[in-house]
């Protein structure tokens, strides 16, 4: 995005605005990946912490390659990686998190998706963390499996295996409710 | 497979999103800007003493350091000066050289409003006089299904034209309606006008900045070619629109750095914190243009029918109350389009305009008198069945026949009487008569 390229060269220039800037326009986003990672807020807004303090470090030498939001996303999911090795799996409430709408939908649709969705996402959260991981960046954030492979230092058929099994007990644990 | 797809589609609708607070912003920026400020202070430490040492080291690089030192300052010197005597862009340049120019033309793209609500395009033109004031305005959109709808608004009058070549197209008429003193038509199209010409938008930023209501940034490139960016960030409700609603809107504008007027306009608005794409304004053309691109009656083919309405604001003047019809056929509701045909023979033929032209769109008496009057009906010959145009919008004419007396000559006409009715939606029940084809 321009915006984003103008923001870099602008933040690497120096310019505090921007780094302002670049921390509004993902702060949510980022936070809202990092909740669904970790399941505790608390954890999560460390983790945003560290990845923007870690990114303002970069200053004056940071080179955007891909996509900033990308970019960000995975160092959130790196970052939120160190900090499940370390803790024990606290989970934090649901309504943590606020789902985005995807567009208009019938009123009578939406409903069911919203019930039914809020089940997956339930249920997402019992998942182990490297499953997790892979259904809510590819699902959540766009991000394709060789990206994960390389942000989580797996092999890409690791991380399609991941993915498959991890939809698969989903399903399981749905019961059939999705199947039908 | 399509098991597959309803999980994962379940999973991407809750896409997760959580409000951080003003205290974690707070914690993170200060932490942010510490670090950032540490490594520029160590940066530029670490710069100075590795210099300090080269030019310590080596009489040589001694003597060429102190070379490229004055070198140095002699050119940041130049490049100082230089800057000193370009002039820095201020908003006032644009709004001073807009100031007098009476035509413009330009074209708009984008997903949603401001553009379209439907991916449509744009292409507009404003006429002003030499005061600024809009005298007139085009709009033609494009819609999604090869139809073009096609707005003019003429010193209060106001021309709309659906083109169209299919029928998907919402409310296709394929008729050019001639709308007199609305005040709402007005109110609209000087709201565009208003909305989308560069030169408002940037007063209107102008004024927002001075009240605090938005913030504005400049870039000004040192490449004499390259536009000037405006960045004009309006808090939620503030934006051109006035409405309440609108969130916060980002407008930026691209300046030609050599005439000072805004030659592009991008629109994003933020959603859910996300700064979204709305749409681009280009094409700005300040040059004089054809003033025939305003006269749209010339422009529609003959075989379009042109449907008239007068004061159409006021609703309770227009035409004729249905009930008052209903009683006169018999509760025949078919037989509507007739009586209000024969009602407005009668009048022309009493010469009572004021009723005539009450029936007629509102068409006000003395305008009657000069465009109806002039065809001296003496007597009704016939008066055929009434024949739907557009069920859908109530609308239907009646063929008839008429007898006209110019220089004492008695001479048959056939006219087709057109009708419309109920007159609007909002409770009125009239109907009017909005067109005669002799």
């Amino acid at each position: 995005m321009l915006e984003d390229r103008v923001l870099v060269w602008r933040f690497n220039r120096g310019n505090k605005e921007s780094l302002r800037r670049i921390y509004e326009k993902y702060k949510e986003d980022l936070l809202g990946l990092a909740i669904s990672l970790l399941r505790d807020r608390s954890a999560a807004e460390d983790v945003v912490h560290d990845v923007i303090v870690t990114f303002a470090q970069g200053v004056g030498t940071f080179r955007l390659k891909g996509s900033l939001r990308g970019y960000l996303a995975t160092c959130v999911a790196n970052n939120a990686r160190d900090r499940n090795r370390l803790r024990s799996g606290r989970d934090v409430g649901l309504d943590a998190i606020e789902e985005i709408d995807d567009g208009p939908n019938e009123p009578i649709q939406d409903a069911i998706q919203q019930e039914e969705s809020q089940r997956v996402e339930e249920l997402l959260a019992k998942l182990p963390y490297e499953q997790r991981e892979v259904i809510v960046l590819h699902l959540h954030y766009g991000m394709r499996f060789r990206r994960i492979a390389r942000a989580t230092g797996v092999s890409t058929n690791t991380v399609q295996s991941r993915y498959r099994y991890s939809l698969n007990r989903l399903r399981l644990l749905l019961n059939g409710e999705v199947e039908k | 497979m399509s098991k597959k797809r309803n999980i994962e589609k379940l999973i991407r609708v809750r896409k997760p999103r959580a409000t951080t607070g003003d205290c974690m912003d707070e914690m993170i920026l200060n932490d942010a800007f510490a670090a950032m400020d540490k490594v520029i202070q160590f940066e530029r430490t670490g710069t100075e003493m590795s210099i300090g040492r080269k030019i310590l080291g080596n009489p040589i690089t001694k003597l060429a350091a102190a070379a490229v030192i004055v070198l140095g300052v002699v050119l940041g010197i130049k490049v100082l000066m230089n800057d000193l005597a370009r002039p820095v862009y201020a908003l006032e340049q644009t709004l001073e050289a807009s100031q007098g120019i009476e035509c413009l033309n330009f074209k708009c793209y984008g997903k949603y409003d401001p553009c379209s609500s439907n991916e449509a395009a744009k292409n507009a033109w404003i006429l002003r006089d030499a005061n600024g004031v809009v005298k007139k305005i085009r709009v033609d959109l494009y819609g999604k299904w090869d139809d073009k709808l096609v707005e003019v608004w003429d010193e209060g009058k106001f021309l709309v034209w659906h083109k169209c070549k299919d029928r998907r197209a919402d409310n296709c008429k394929n008729a050019l309606e001639i709308i007199y003193e609305s005040d709402d038509m007005t109110a609209m199209m000087l709201r565009f006008a208003e909305k989308h010409d560069p030169r408002q938008a940037i007063e209107h930023l102008y004024k927002m900045q001075k009240e605090g209501k938005a913030t504005i940034d400049i870039q000004e490139s040192s490449n004499k070619d390259e536009p000037i960016i405006i960045t004009g960030r309006y808090l939620p409700g503030e934006y051109l629109t006035n409405d309440q609603n609108m969130r916060e809107i980002t407008d930026v504008l691209f300046v030609d750095p050599g005439t000072k007027l805004v030659i592009k306009k991008e629109v994003y608005m933020d959603v859910n914190g996300q700064t979204e794409y709305r749409g681009v304004y280009k094409d700005f053309n300040y040059m004089p243009f054809d003033l025939n691109v305003f006269d749209i009656e010339k422009e529609v083919p003959d075989n379009v029918l042109r449907m008239v309405h007068y004061n159409p604001d006021d609703v309770n003047d227009l035409g004729v109350d249905v009930n008052t019809l209903l009683v006169k056929t018999g509760n025949r509701a078919d037989k509507m389009a007739i009586e209000i045909t024969r009602q407005f023979f009668d009048a022309l033929i009493a010469k009572n305009y004021k009723q005539a032209g009450q029936i007629f769109g509102g068409m006000p008496a003395d305008e009657a008198e000069i465009k109806l009057g002039g065809y001296n009906v003496v007597r009704v010959v016939s008066i055929g069945e009434d024949l739907a145009v557009d069920e859908k919008n109530n609308f239907s004419y009646v063929p008839c026949v008429v007898e006209i007396e110019e220089n004492g000559i008695v001479s048959r006409l056939e006219a087709k009487v057109f009708a419309i009715g109920p007159v609007n939606q909002s409770g009125s029940r009239r109907m009017k008569i909005v067109n005669i084809i002799w």
